[in-house]
């Protein structure tokens, strides 16, 4: 990993994609729903992050707002989205089908329905070379297709290559998804929750294919789940996302040994281990998600915070950006910075390497 | 996919040995004497009884259930007296002009539904929604023959754009020879144009009230298909593999938005049968509508008879196959039908 | 099911994965010449237990809200306060021929005008009016309580019953509608009643179709079998299990058969096989309408065609709107 200099040129070329200040909506009969409130991160070349958060946390959203896929009524309101240095959030829809698929792409959770049930396998994986290889001939794409659904693990491509979707079972389809995903190699990869719809089993499997992929082809990924424990496995740094916001940012071990913010400790709490007995008990997180149309004043998390429910600054005001320890930050009042001595660094500051 | 077809034709023919028997209920085993209305009121007993007896009225139901049956398959459909020839002739020579109408109402239906679906939905509205419901109901509630009437009244009478109830060519002009039966393609094909044009004058009203109710049936269809199609995820997929929005939905949502509407084929038959019997008397057009129409009033039952036979005989068969053709487009189809 | 082809389920058919959607907008019943409002077959609410009173008043209300219901509810309201009370508030008899007074073109005194041999228009849509609305309700109260009766009987049976039931709705549904009421009609002497008949005949395999759908599906409820285990009898348990839960649709089937029997109506009419001249009916008098088409006379053929746009029109969006609020989703009770 390449050391940057502290100050932060406008384009980092060691950061395949930056995300600054995004925010998205829906526009209800009821208001403008906050999908996103506000979400900044990096990504290196390579580099493999995870984003964690619980059903309307926003990480969804985020991946489809990266991509210009946001659906209508939907939208993205502010914020920039760079990739490869090009800002590709200013881009129309025309210039952005052609970073999509090629410079980045991305794989959806639910493999049942990601493929068009009328249509031969083989001919949407083509599909997906095609677009950005225009000049190759039949054979050749044939020839390509057959390759990557070997690159996944497909048994005897040559003969499933013309089988439909439905002659697939779920975790081939999302071995479909990935291989159509990375058949132009792009840079990034965003897994949205690749393995929730799939049994245990396929889902060691996919994951384990990733990482192979994700070395083969040195894509960074992008895996957004809400198991927290395949993110440990996985990723080299995490965001945690709660009412559309990054809270936390912190390097894989660092999050599970000293988690800062009150929400990741929420979180790992809520996760049996192996150490603990029937008696503990799960424990789940009181309260309800928070409403996204009307935000609240102070922090979102308050009300359902073992810290700060109830207090008045909790309530009122907006927690700032807390650093931890080098890039790592938490959005809490109640954070400090790691080893006392003041790392002054602001999160942006990049003069800690990624992933050591 | 063989289990697919042996299973729809035995139901189809379930349904016309049972639509069989609700003819020969209706039509023959009905108050009124058939034969007395053939032989008049001033006819004597014995005249009577001839006649009762050439019906084979005096045999038994079953007896006469089982000559229905039969002669109907054997093509043996009857002598109309108000066409002076064979039921069978007849109506033989009527069906081109039906088709021509029925055609061309179709494909304008089918087209007219499709851009207008698109245009509701690709970017939706919200008023959108509301002046697209309207529509459809709109076409859907309008009497046929009441719009053919609208029609004459405006292009024809008022502004006299096209012509009125002439048939399918203006008095003066000669058909051209027949090869297909269908006007327009036979004027076309003699190098007759002036034939063709004149033609396709009398074809603008008539198909366009012919087509009002497929028109509004297909494009509720194909919105709600559209509108369902364009939430599915795999449009989603085809995006972020590249494909510029218009072109994704083009390949993946259109198709099969309008698979679907392939069903609706079978129904549209029905469309068809009905339609021509409404439509054709407003522009007294020589169609099979036409004709058993007249038959009504003159009180020629044979044709009446015949047309119930094969309108049910059609109607299963057409949905028979499209369920079959829906078979071989929609693999998944087979695999359920297998099931 | 079988006779697949030619039924609502044609459309929602055989197309595995897609039964959770089967609203799908286009459960489409009806087809003589007017596929009207579209119908969600399959379809039963789920729903708190409230009364049923209270659920059909909110129905009501909640339909007043949507602009278009609204417009389809006044539309229909005029033309029924047109039929009962026309005679009373319009002097003018429908029947009464005025030679001296043919082909009068709409003023104060004729608001439509006066057709043919002299008769005010205006009465004679009035009385129209009636006919049809009377005739549609009936078709659709005889035809409900018959299918439903068969339906429900085809339900419930486990033999033979049902299957001989089912047959007969099939060859009902192998013909088009109009063709059948065709037939009806000629062999029972055109009228009004034969016409009646006719309609309703062609109606019943829809009711009978959707009400035995539904009672299967209710049959193999764990509710329904907890509740025959704690020794409730059979018919207590129709009455007070079954029948409601398939209220709401039939309710919106309802909607879509009357717009239906007035369009059927209208075209019996226009044929010569429905109600007879000289009693007024929109069909027949549009028919005669034609007679003056060229000649410009207008009013005698476009009002009665007016009438029965509206008159469908209107059902069709309130039970449209029934229909979205009944399920908008297309979930379906114990599904």
């Amino acid at each position: 990993m390449i050391v940057e200099s502290s100050v932060s040129t406008p384009e980092s070329d060691d950061r395949v994609l930056r995300v600054e200040g995004l925010r998205t909506g829906f526009p209800t009969r009821e208001g403008m729903v906050n999908a996103l409130d506000g979400v900044s991160f990096d990504l290196a070349r390579r580099e493999r992050l995870g984003i964690v958060g619980e059903s309307g946390s926003g990480k969804s959203s985020l991946a489809l707002s990266i991509m210009g896929l946001v659906p209508r009524p939907g939208r993205v309101l502010a914020g920039t989205v760079t990739l490869n240095g090009r800002p590709i959030s200013r881009f129309g829809d025309e210039r952005m089908s052609r970073v999509r698929g090629r410079q980045i792409s991305i794989v959806f959770q639910d493999p049942l329905t990601a493929l068009n049930p009328v249509m031969k396998v083989g001919a949407q994986v083509i599909e997906a070379l095609r677009v950005h290889q225009p000049r190759l001939g039949r054979a050749a794409l044939r020839r390509r297709a057959v390759e990557l659904l070997d690159s996944v693990g497909i048994v005897n491509p040559q003969r499933r290559i013309d089988d439909y979707p439905h002659q697939y079972s779920g975790g081939m389809r999302q071995r479909v998804a990935i291989a159509m995903a990375l058949a132009n190699d792009p840079d990034v990869l965003i897994a949205d929750e690749p393995t929730t719809a799939l049994d245990a089993t396929t889902q060691a499997e996919i994951v384990a294919l990733l990482q192979r992929l994700a070395d083969e082809h040195e894509t960074a990924i992008v895996l957004i789940s809400h198991n927290l424990a395949l993110v440990s496995e996985f990723c080299d740094r995490v965001l945690i996302m709660y009412a559309g916001r990054v809270v936390e940012q912190a390097d894989v071990p660092d999050v599970f040994r000293e988690p800062a913010h009150p929400y990741t400790q929420a979180l790992l709490g809520a996760i049996p281990t192996s150490g603990s007995s029937r008696e503990d008990g799960l424990a789940a997180i009181p309260g309800s998600p928070p409403n996204l149309l009307k935000p609240a004043e102070g922090c979102p998390f308050e009300p359902r915070c073992a810290l700060g429910q109830g207090k008045e600054i909790c309530r009122t005001a907006k927690p700032p950006a807390v650093p931890i320890a080098g890039a790592s930050f938490a959005e809490c009042h109640f954070a400090r910075p790691r080893h006392g001595a003041g790392v002054s660094a602001s999160p942006r500051d990049e003069t800690r390497t990624v992933g050591s | 996919m063989l289990r697919l077809i042996v299973t729809r034709i035995s139901t189809a023919a379930a349904a016309i040995f049972g639509a069989s028997i609700l003819a020969f209920i209706f039509l023959r085993v009905t108050p009124g004497d058939p034969a007395r209305l053939i032989v008049g009121p001033l006819a004597s007993a014995k005249t009577l009884e001839a006649q009762r007896h050439a019906m084979g009225l005096d045999q038994s139901l079953w007896t006469q259930y089982r000559d229905f049956i039969t002669s109907f398959i054997h093509g043996d459909w009857g002598f109309s007296y108000s066409a002076g020839r064979s039921v069978a002739g007849e109506i033989g020579s009527r069906l081109p002009a039906t088709l021509e109408l029925g055609l061309y109402a179709f494909v304008l239906a089918f087209v007219a539904a499709l851009v207008a679906a698109l245009l509701v939905t690709y970017r939706r509205r919200k008023e959108a929604d509301n002046a697209a419901r309207l529509f459809a109901f709109t076409a859907l509630g309008v009497p046929p023959f009441w719009a053919g009437l609208l029609l004459l009244l405006i292009f024809s009478e008022h502004l006299h754009l096209l012509p009125g109830p002439e048939g399918r060519l203006s008095l003066a002009t000669q058909p051209p020879g027949k090869i297909t039966g269908f006007y327009t393609i036979d004027a076309l094909l003699h190098g007759q144009l002036a034939t063709f044009a004149d033609a396709v004058r009398h074809l603008i009203l008539p198909v366009l009230a012919f087509a009002l109710v497929p028109f509004g049936y297909l494009f509720r269809l194909l919105r709600a298909n559209l509108l369902e199609v364009s939430r599915e995820q795999y449009l989603l997929v085809a995006r972020s593999k590249g494909l510029t929005e218009w072109t994704a939905f083009r390949r993946h949502a259109l198709p099969n938005a309008c698979l679907p509407a392939l069903t609706a084929s079978g129904l549209m038959l029905g469309q068809l049968i009905i339609g021509s019997v409404l439509v054709e008397t407003v522009f007294n057009w020589p169609g099979v509508g036409e004709y058993v129409v007249t038959a009504i009033t003159r009180q020629d039952y044979a044709v009446v008879q015949t047309f119930v036979m094969l309108s049910a005989c059609a109607f299963v068969l057409a949905n028979a196959a499209v369920d079959v053709l829906y078979g071989v487009i929609d693999p998944r189809v087979r695999v359920s039908a297998a099931a | 099911m079988e006779g697949e082809g030619l039924t609502s389920e044609a459309i929602d058919g055989p197309r595995p994965g897609h039964g959770r959607d089967c609203v799908r907008a286009v459960g489409t019943v009806m087809s003589s010449e007017g596929l009207t409002a579209d119908v969600g077959s399959q379809v039963a609410v789920t729903r708190e237990r409230r009364g049923r009173w209270e659920r059909s008043s909110g129905l009501l209300r909640l339909a007043i809200e949507d602009r278009l219901a609204l417009a389809g509810l006044i539309v229909l309201s005029v033309l029924i306060v047109l039929a009962v009370f026309g005679p009373l508030l319009w002097p003018q008899d429908p029947l009464a021929v005025k030679l001296s007074h043919t082909l009068q073109p709409p003023s104060f005194a004729h608001p439509m005008g006066t057709d043919g041999v002299g008769r005010d228009v205006f009465a004679r849509f009035c009385a129209g009016a009636r006919t049809s609305l009377i005739v549609a309700t009936m078709v659709v109260l005889v035809s409900g309580v018959a299918g439903g009766a068969i339906g429900l009987v085809a339900g419930l049976s486990r033999g033979l019953t049902g299957v001989v039931l089912m047959r007969a709705m099939d060859a009902i549904l192998a013909f088009p509608p109009l063709v059948l009421a065709m037939a009806v009609t000629l062999g029972l002497g055109a009228g009004v009643t034969a016409a009646t008949i006719g309609i309703a005949i062609t109606t019943v395999p829809y009711f009978a179709r959707i009400i035995r759908s539904d009672v299967l599906r209710i049959r193999g409820l764990p509710l329904v079998e907890a509740t025959v285990a704690l020794g409730a009898s059979k018919s207590r348990l129709i009455g007070r299990h079954v029948l409601p839960a398939t209220l709401p649709t039939v309710l919106v089937l309802g909607t879509a058969a009357y717009g239906d029997a007035i369009l059927t109506l209208a075209g019996l009419g226009f044929i010569g096989l429905g109600v007879q001249p000289p009693a007024p009916e929109w069909g027949t008098m549009i028919t005669q309408g034609l007679q003056y088409a060229l000649s410009g006379q207008w009013w005698v053929g476009v009002f009665p065609g007016l009438g029965v746009l509206g008159a469908v029109v209107g059902i069709s969006l309130i039970g449209d709107r029934m229909r979205d609020l009944i399920d908008p989703t297309g979930t379906a009770l114990g599904s």
